[in-house]
């Protein structure tokens, strides 16, 4: 039988890490409400295991929730995110930095979720491809193609904006 | 080498998730979760299932979480715990799509001007408002009224400082677009209102709380320019109260809506009637138009 302390280092972590797991997870699933039901999500997956779990909990937990993000967990949920329309202002200023990365961020939550996950592992996590298909479970060249068609389909759909490798940044 | 789009997608990240935090009982909901699916799992596995149950119930206690059995006088019942902020906003979103009579209680702190109080009534079918505020003593102050036409709306306004009352109707095209295509209503309270707000999908669940006796799910969104929080029925998922608050230059703007959703009957369309106090003296609005006393 366990000891009534065994899961205290489930709390803590959630109270120190929570804030860094949310976003992860807000990414993820393309809002802040969806993003706390999959975090939620994961850490019922992470009681239901703990027996199993050795030592790094936080990394399970991180793998969870991509691996529910990429495996069917919204299908279950049938959680539909809104995604509104975005669209570059007439004559952009250097305020519209903001609203670009709004946009961006809004057409990351339309890309099918391993495409998403991978550029969440890439670019906030800062995984390198190998680790990323660590995380995945999946290969090194499904994460580079995954990689480059969610870039591919944000540049397009943020093609309004003009930005490419060569333009004068928006805000910058 | 990375380029403009993976350095701004890095940024957007980072910007929008800014500030983010889980709801406080995040760990105590999800336990709470599991438990239930355990119980459900206990009761086609007999022994198995029993020690599972007296697992969960373990964890439940080693998390905080809250015994097994409440207690005998727990107050009012409490809300159902088990569910995600998805399944809230859903449900609320649905509960709108009634044909309810709005009647409304606003509470507006902006700074340098105090508190201001109203009372509203809105009609979710016909579009007609109306809109009282009183005196800090209780006297009536202010009451107006909108109602709308096929093609017209009309405003009444009754000043009860001055004793005097004035009538104007505007064909509707021209009423500007900048009215935001909101004519009538509690600002920011409109069913209309609640579910564009609700559809943003960034609502987080705080958790299930106790409002005047009264069982609710309390959702919140933050954001850069302030806060948005709000109360739906553990029951009904009608909206119970919003408050709003916008951060200004010269301090907080708050605004409190608390919510009652009247049957469409006789009752709840009385306040829709115009009725002028006897001996009020009516403006030609060719006049110029004194501003109400303030309260």
């Amino acid at each position: 039988m366990r000891s009534t302390d065994a899961y205290a280092g489930l709390a803590e972590l959630v109270a120190e890490r929570g804030p860094a797991l949310l976003a992860t997870a807000a990414l993820l699933s393309g809002g802040r409400a969806g993003g706390e039901d999959l975090l939620q999500a994961a850490l019922e997956r992470v009681l239901r295991s703990w027996r199993r779990i050795d030592g790094d909990t936080e990394g399970y937990l991180r793998r969870t929730m991509y691996h529910l993000a990429v495996d069917g967990w919204r299908r279950r949920l049938r959680r539909r995110e809104v995604v509104g329309d975005f669209e570059p202002p007439a004559e952009p200023d250097a305020a519209d930095g903001f609203a670009l990365r709004h946009a961006l961020v809004q057409a990351l939550a339309q890309l099918p979720p391993r495409q998403r996950a991978v550029l969440v592992l890439r670019y906030w996590e800062q995984l390198s491809e190998a680790e990323a298909a660590a995380v995945l479970g999946c290969s090194v060249g499904t994460v580079k193609s995954s990689a480059s068609r969610g870039l591919a389909r944000l540049r397009e759909i943020t093609a309004p904006w003009a930005l490419d490798d060569s333009s004068l940044r928006i805000g910058a | 080498m990375s380029t403009h789009l993976e350095d701004e997608l890095a940024a957007a990240m980072r910007e929008q998730t800014a500030g983010m935090r889980p709801g406080a009982d995040l760990l105590d909901r999800a336990a709470r979760r599991n438990r239930r699916r355990t119980l459900g799992m206990g009761v086609g596995t007999g022994v198995f299932g029993l020690a599972a149950v007296l697992a969960v119930t373990m964890t439940m206690t080693a998390l905080g979480g809250p015994p097994a059995a409440p207690p005998a006088d727990a107050g009012p019942p409490a809300a159902p715990l088990v569910l995600t902020a998805a399944q809230v906003t859903e449900r609320a979103v649905a509960a709108l799509a009634d044909d309810d009579v709005q009647h409304v209680y606003a509470e507006i702190n902006a700074p340098g001007r105090g508190a201001d109080h109203d009372e509203q009534w809105y009609d979710v079918t016909t579009g007609q408002a109306r809109r009282s505020s009183r005196t800090a003593d209780g006297a009536p102050h202010t009451d107006m009224w909108i109602t709308l036409a096929s093609d017209t709306m009309t405003s009444t306004f009754v000043d009860h400082s001055q004793r005097t009352w004035y009538s104007f109707t505007r064909t509707l095209h021209s009423v500007s677009p900048s009215d935001g295509g909101r004519l009538t209503g509690p600002a920011g309270g409109t069913p209309e209102e609640l579910r564009a707000a609700l559809s943003r999908g960034d609502f987080a669940l705080v958790g299930s709380e106790t409002l005047d006796g009264r069982a609710v799910h309390h959702l919140r969104r933050s954001h850069e320019g302030g806060a948005d929080d709000l109360w739906v029925d553990a029951v009904t998922y009608r909206a119970v109260r919003r408050d709003i608050v916008k951060h200004s230059p010269d301090g907080d703007i708050r605004v409190r809506l608390d919510f009652e959703w009247l049957p469409r009957d006789a009752a709840a369309l009385a306040p829709f009637t115009v009725r002028v106090p006897g001996g009020y003296r009516k403006i030609d609005l060719a006049e110029p138009v004194v501003a109400p006393t303030a309260r």
